[in-house]
């Protein structure tokens, strides 16, 4: 007989609720295995008692057939002496242990439920939380670990006896699925303010959207308000009381036909789609005529699209009372500008109540907000733009042998925050604007429960340098250790921590604004960093930021500021201004004799900033109803031309290389730059780009064309500084990151030069470049720092 | 040379102690300022007054010096009077000292000091004491003046910074940020027209008005560095409270928000010189606002906002399209938050 052996299995990763237990204990059959498997909290442990060659195998099958939703990061594998000796295998409770932490994001229900659900009989017929260990919420339920119903929002809801059935069944498919229930025992639907529940209240609220009304939905991770998104009347009357004039809004489809009808779809795309995460995804329209109301996202090639991942959206599209529905619906946040999208009944009845007209809202509670994350795609690859439901906390594992716990609070906007423990880091579920006390006070929440669950108690607070952030008023009230990272630092270390990378990198973070460490505002940089230092190397030329937050949603005052500077004579200056339409003339007068005497004005090297004012001077966009809208119109108008010249692209490439007064890239070409004397801050030559600009518009040049001409240039520029850069620091890999690089154009002009002069490029995928991501930036360094200090500590005690 | 003093400039002589300082003295300073208690003597002699005595001392620089609305001799006046009614004293004596830039026309220094006459005779303040010095040219730009101030406290009034408490009314007693724009669009050559005038003000009598009223006051401050949002900073850290302000209620002049908005300016940052934050029980704001609206200076008066228990420190403005927005700490420069 073969010798017994006893091994210790210890599963690292999202291995709770997901159906793992039963599944290593139906390999333990296959294999012939003797022993048992409990769920310690961190970690799955195992213990496998049989001949090694059998044991072999089963840790191969639990490695390599793990159930849908599971997802091994690690695995343990140990010799146990002096085994007890096991009869049989089993699944056993036992007691949670401290160790690391994975917490599973919510799922979107899966095929199975869905069909379950629509299948007349069904004891979950047209049950709107059906749900099972492949599907359903996780995170918005949690309230501790180990997941376990009783650590959740259902614990308020027993099971009836045939759900604890199937909760106890290793062989069902809801084996233990913490948010189990059935129409008999679970939360139900009702309307708030209201008599109606259940049915009554599903009808209600479809019967309103179907006649053109506006409906506040509760879902997974908080309200979405949601009308007719095929009724341009709905749409409209949305925007007013939303008071939201252009921004778009995101659509839910009914299916993926519907989506197919509307959007180009790619491989990659239908696959996120249809996955489990249900992002909003950034599709191009089709061209032509669309079923989708025009203010869904006017003036926007793109339109946010999802498709519905909690049963009860579902129910909105199709259920059994005969109203007709259309295949799309607005899917926007239930919040009031600002405030962070509501998560209980008297939020929404605070806030949402003037703005719909019913509120469908349920009785399982929020304990999380979870936004819907929204995905851009750059060359068939997710490229994320908010990272919430579906995605966090899943954590970033680096290969670094880190000890410690950190917390990080993030940005301003779209805040997210970040803890980090040891070599993991968990962003946080998506926050929003913290200009807004609500704001403020779910980012204090969202720490206060993701520490708790994390069982993270920070050594070090890490906040943004920026002096009146609320987010690093929110770091100095927790009364810890604190330090400060620079904004533009910390966009490029979200980008090396994305990509695990711990080289120095040339970081090029082109962004809106942020603090510098010389008290001028940031937003155009070539950095050279690493986890623990950078170094400000260059930056495109400052101009006078005039008018503090104003001018970030009227570019056209930069862009009279830039003016300015470039045209000494005020006269010359003021007749530029009034030939491009830029704005009034005692507008201008006070723009210019702002920026003169440095009066609320402030030098700035904000590459997002920069594009608000060539989009003003080229006419395409003057301000900013949303951030970002003058640039990204910026944007589109480049791309809407490439594309129409897509043939004649490569002469042009050249016409443009050649158009400029752009020393720099010529400069560096002719390698110019390779003498150029350490610790010189290097210009990227951005007043002759926009002069430029001036001029061809002045020239009556084709506004699409110079738009594409501006990205051009500016890759050139940017590339050239790159170049500099390696020669100076022999650095040859460059991160790519900051709120600019949302612009897909830019990113593609700047990559593609890169990769021609043989650098090594990095850039986000699914964290997203702008503010979003700095948290995970600001965790990095944080225990980059902890980890240093601990090293010299302990070298100081010897 | 001999038309008068009122032709010349200011020379350093005048500041020498001979001849032509007593020349000026005489002409200018004790020809507007004559009340029994100032005398000629080395120190003034005066009453104490009857209980507790408030003191409070200003040195005030502004430029330009003469503004639409006052000039720098007004202010000096107002600045002091209104910081003893805020601890709610009645002001009783004025002491100013003089430091006047060589070469200051002399018929501006008259008008300064005239000023000062009429604002300390409608204050009910006299000024019992003075000093002048000249310095050389541009070691001063222009004149600055310091003026202390003595008032006595009215019985029964307990007012101060640390006692606002929640459910309290925020009460402005004017319009906001008036003499800060004023003196922004003096200062920079902006090419705004605008009919801006300071709100430069003594307020004794205004607050009298409101003490006769109501002695159930918690806190009055006047706003003038740094505006109404600097004062509600200053009241929420020392009371340990929160400020809901309530942003349509707050009294802001359309010229002065429209100069704000050109130069992404917020109101509730610009100083005041005339008007004053009371903070009072609930109960007592509807007559408090109602008696201030029948005194000259505070037709505009308003309850801006209530204290509340949630987020000590902090103000919180809360908008027509229903954002709860923190007002930006005050201090240190305007920087963009806006990324
Ligand atoms: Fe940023
Ligand atoms: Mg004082
Ligand atoms: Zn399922
Ligand atoms: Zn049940």
């Amino acid at each position: 007989m073969k010798e017994t052996v006893t091994r210790r299995i210890r599963v690292y990763g999202i291995v709770q609720g997901v159906g793992f237990r039963p599944t290593v204990s139906r390999h333990a059959t296959t294999c012939n295995i003797h022993g048992s498997v409990s769920n310690k909290g961190p970690y799955v442990e195992i213990f496998a008692q049989a001949p090694e060659a059998q044991v072999d195998r089963f840790v191969t099958m639990i490695r390599e057939q793990s159930p849908k939703r599971a997802a091994i990061l690690k695995m343990n594998i140990e010799d146990v002496e002096n085994p007890e000796i096991y009869k049989d295998f089993q699944i056993v409770e036992s007691e949670k242990t401290k160790g690391e932490i994975f917490v599973s994001p919510d799922i979107a229900i899966c095929e199975e439920c869905k069909e379950e659900m629509y299948q007349p009989g069904n004891r979950r017929y047209l049950h709107p939380f059906i749900n099972c260990t492949c599907c359903g919420p996780r995170l918005t339920i949690l309230d501790a670990l180990p997941y376990d119903r009783e650590r959740t929002s259902m614990k308020e809801f027993p099971m009836c006896p045939d759900c604890a059935h199937e909760y106890h069944d290793p062989e069902d498919r809801r084996f233990d699925a913490q948010p189990v229930c059935c129409n008999n025992c679970g939360p139900q639907v009702y309307l708030a303010e209201r008599s109606e529940r259940g049915r009554d209240a599903v009808t209600y609220a479809r019967r309103v959207i179907a006649e053109g009304g506006i409906v506040a939905v509760k879902g997974i991770g908080g309200f979405h308000l949601c009308c007719d998104a095929t009724k341009e009347s709905a749409v409209e009357l949305l925007r007013t009381r939303k008071k939201r004039p252009v921004k778009p809004f995101a659509v839910m489809a009914r299916n993926e036909e519907a989506v197919r009808s509307v959007c180009e779809l790619s491989e990659e795309q239908e696959k996120i789609l249809t996955g489990h995460q249900k992002p909003i995804l950034l599709l191009d329209k089709k061209e032509g005529v669309s079923k989708l109301a025009k203010s869904v996202a006017p003036f926007n090639p793109k339109v946010g699209i999802m498709l519905p991942y909690a049963p009860v959206q579902l129910l909105l599209f199709q259920y059994d009372d005969g109203i007709q529905m259309p295949d799309f619906l607005v899917m926007t946040s239930g919040n009031i500008s600002g405030a962070p999208i509501c998560r209980d009944d008297r939020e929404a009845k605070e806030e949402l109540s003037h703005l719909c007209d019913c509120i469908l809202s349920h009785d399982r509670k929020i304990r999380i907000r979870a936004d819907d994350s929204v995905m851009d795609f750059y060359r068939e690859e997710p490229y994320m733009i908010r990272r919430s439901r579906g995605y966090a906390p899943l954590p970033y594992m680096l290969s670094k042998a880190w000890q410690g716990q950190v917390l990080a609070v993030g940005g301003e906007l779209k805040n997210a925050c970040c803890i980090g423990h040891d070599d993991r880091f968990y962003p946080a579920p998506y926050v929003g604007d913290l200009e807004d006390l609500r704001t403020v006070k779910a980012l204090q929440e969202t720490i206060t429960r993701l520490t708790a669950l994390l069982e993270v108690e920070p050594e070090l607070v890490v906040a943004d340098l920026h002096p009146k952030y609320n987010s690093t008023m929110v770091a100095h009230e927790m009364e810890l250790p604190m330090m400060q990272v620079q904004h533009h630092y910390a966009h490029v270390l979200s980008c090396m921590a994305e990509n695990d990378c711990a080289d120095p990198v040339i970081g090029v973070s082109f962004d809106g604004t942020g603090y510098g460490t010389d008290g001028t505002i940031w937003g155009g940089e070539i950095l050279y960093a690493d986890y623990e230092h950078f170094e400000r190397i260059g930056s495109i030329e400052p101009f006078w930021h005039v008018g503090g937050d104003i001018a970030s949603q009227e570019g056209f005052r930069i862009a009279v500021s830039i003016i300015g500077g470039l045209v000494r004579e005020k006269e010359n200056a003021k007749n530029i201004i009034k030939e491009l339409e830029l704005c009034t003339e005692p507008e201008a007068n006070v723009i210019l004799t702002m920026a003169q005497r440095h009066l609320n004005a402030i030098e700035s090297t904000s590459a997002g900033r920069l594009f608000d004012a060539v989009s003003a001077i080229l006419g395409i966009q003057k301000s900013s109803t949303f951030e970002g809208e003058a640039s990204m119109a910026l944007e589109f108008a480049a791309e809407a031309w490439q594309k129409e010249h897509e043939a004649k692209n490569t002469e042009n490439t050249k016409n443009a290389k050649n158009a400029g007064n752009v020393k720099n890239a010529q400069n560096a070409k002719n390698g110019k730059y390779t003498d150029v004397k350490e610790h010189e801050h290097i210009f990227l030559q951005t007043n002759a780009i926009v002069w430029q600009m001036i001029e061809g518009r002045r020239q009556g040049e084709d506004v699409g064309k110079l738009a594409y001409i501006f990205h051009q240039l500016l890759a050139m520029e940017i590339c050239a500084a790159c170049e500099n850069v390696r020669t100076q620091k022999k650095c040859n890999q460059v991160a790519l990151s900051g709120g600019v690089f949302q612009n897909r154009l830019l990113l593609e002009l700047v990559e593609k030069e890169l990769l021609n002069r043989k650098f090594q490029v990095l850039r986000h995928h699914l964290i997203p470049p702008n503010d979003g991501g700095i948290g995970l930036g600001q965790a990095v360094y944080g225990m980059a720092y902890l980890n240093k200090k601990k090293q010299t500590d302990s070298k100081n005690v010897k | 040379m001999n038309n008068g003093i009122k032709d010349q400039t200011v020379t350093m002589a005048h500041g020498a102690g001979g001849r032509q300082t007593s020349e000026l003295i005489d002409n200018i300073f004790a020809a507007h300022f004559a009340n029994p208690d100032l005398t000629a003597d080395d120190a003034a002699v005066l009453n104490p007054p009857v209980g507790k005595m408030a003191v409070s001392t200003d040195g005030f620089i502004v430029s330009p010096a003469f503004f639409p609305g006052g000039n720098i001799g007004k202010l000096s006046i107002c600045g002091t009077v209104n910081d003893l009614a805020c601890m709610g004293a009645k002001p009783l004596y004025l002491t100013c000292a003089f430091v006047i830039e060589e070469g200051f026309p002399m018929d501006k220094l008259e008008e300064i000091a005239s000023a000062m006459e009429k604002t300390a005779k409608e204050a009910g303040v006299h000024i019992v004491s003075g000093d002048t010095k000249v310095a050389g040219k541009g070691q001063v730009d222009g004149v600055f003046i310091t003026t202390t101030g003595m008032g006595q406290i009215e019985d029964g009034v307990k007012v101060g910074g640390e006692l606002a408490k929640p459910g309290d009314a925020v009460i402005v007693t004017g319009d906001i940020g008036r003499h800060g724009c004023t003196i922004l669009l003096e200062r920079e050559d902006l090419g705004i027209e605008a009919d801006i005038k300071s709100d430069c003000a003594p307020l004794w009598k205004t607050v009298e008005a409101v003490m006769n009223r109501t002695h159930d006051l918690h806190v009055i401050r006047d706003a003038t560095r740094g505006g109404v949002g600097t004062v509600l900073y200053e009241i929420a850290k020392q009371s340990q409270v929160g400020v809901q302000l309530d942003s349509a209620n707050i009294p802001v002049q359309p010229e002065v928000r429209g100069v704000c908005g050109m130069l992404g300016l917020e109101p509730l940052y610009l100083a005041c010189e005339g008007t004053m934050v009371i903070i009072a029980p609930k109960e007592e704001a509807a007559k408090i606002v109602e008696t201030l609206r029948q005194c000259p200076y505070s037709k505009n008066a308003a309850i801006i906002g209530e204290i509340t228990e949630e987020q000590p420190g902090k103000v919180v403005m809360m908008t027509e399209i229903g954002t709860q927005a923190l007002l930006p700490q005050p201090g240190g420069e305007l920087l963009p938050r806006i990324c």
